[in-house]
């Protein structure tokens, strides 16, 4: 299964798209949304890493063991967060 | 010199071979979405604890250089892509060009970084070492330094070995079509260069962005 590139033409598209979204990632930084600033940054940084797993890493026309390699990895990262934050948001529920 | 053009004998095919290199590779991939996975989850853990603190802290670093360095990845990401598509269409003049072109942009990423440091060196944020803080919330800042140093400088040490590779591979590559076992190589690379700049983007955003208005 080989790792497919896209063509010159279909790397560059791909490439503005992903300047595009680094331009309004910095750019929404600078946007008082308060709290919401990292969220909004982090969806940016989301969108581009879909773009370059999947426009240049090529994961979209890969075999499905790797989309299943892929997904473990986040799934991991989901259980992490999961876990951990149960108990941080958790604490204070019942009285002490 | 290596041979690339063989199959080893505990494969049935280039195609069988192909597919384990890529696949090793995304296994390998996956274990260090969990290596940065802690890091990760240490950076939320005290945003969650310490958001002042480490908005404050976080408008200590240099926006200007994290964003050209930034700017610097995407490209070499796109450059990568070029050279591999030149390598699979069975291209091989401009291969070599263009790998080199991504060791220069990677070196040049790591020598603003390294800029970088000393300049947090002369304000003194290095936690332990030198560490100065006379806004509020001064462990807390000295908490995010000290996950921006161990971040950033694990992104550091992975882009030099991709760096380093890229230049192996600039520096082995066939003068007649790359044959499939370079060109196997040439995939994982790329593989693990786009890996190491999604990486930056994310801690571009935690270490950078956000609490900047």
């Amino acid at each position: 299964m080989k790792v497919t590139a896209p063509t010159p033409l279909k790397g560059a598209l791909i490439f503005v798209g992903l300047a595009v979204l680094f331009a309004a990632m910095i750019g929404v930084s600078f946007v008082p949304l308060g709290g919401f600033n990292l969220a909004a940054n982090l969806v940016c940084a989301l969108l581009i890493g879909l773009g370059i797993t999947f426009g240049f890493m090529g994961l979209g026309a890969s075999a499905r063991t790797l989309w299943l390699t892929a997904a473990a990895g986040s799934l991991w990262l989901v259980i992490l967060f999961t876990l951990t934050f149960a108990d941080y948001v958790t604490r204070n529920w019942l009285p002490s | 010199m290596a041979d690339y053009t063989g199959i080893e004998e505990q494969f049935e095919s280039a195609g069988q071979r192909e597919y384990a290199d890529t696949f090793g590779m995304w296994i390998f991939l996956a274990t260090e979405v969990l290596f940065f996975g802690g890091l990760f989850l240490a950076y939320a853990v005290g945003v969650f604890n310490e958001a002042e603190g480490f908005r404050l802290a976080r408008q200590e670093t240099n926006l200007l250089l994290g964003s050209v360095n930034t700017g610097l990845l995407l490209t070499s990401s796109f450059v990568m892509t070029l050279a591999l598509r030149a390598a699979q269409v069975g291209n091989p003049r401009p291969v070599r060009a263009l790998l080199l072109l991504c060791v220069a942009i990677g070196t040049a990423f790591l020598m603003l970084k390294g800029y970088e440091y000393v300049e947090d060196a002369h304000k003194h944020l290095v936690p332990t070492f030198a560490f100065e803080w006379d806004k509020p919330h001064p462990e807390a800042a000295r908490h995010f330094f000290f996950l921006y140093f161990v971040m950033t400088g694990l992104h550091f040490v992975h882009l030099t070995i991709a760096v380093g590779l890229a230049g192996v591979l600039a520096i082995t590559i066939p003068r007649a079509a790359p044959p499939p076992g370079w060109q196997a190589r040439m995939e994982v690379t790329s593989l693990y260069w786009h890996f190491v700049d999604i990486i930056w983007v994310i801690f571009f955003v935690l270490l950078y962005l956000g609490g900047r208005t």
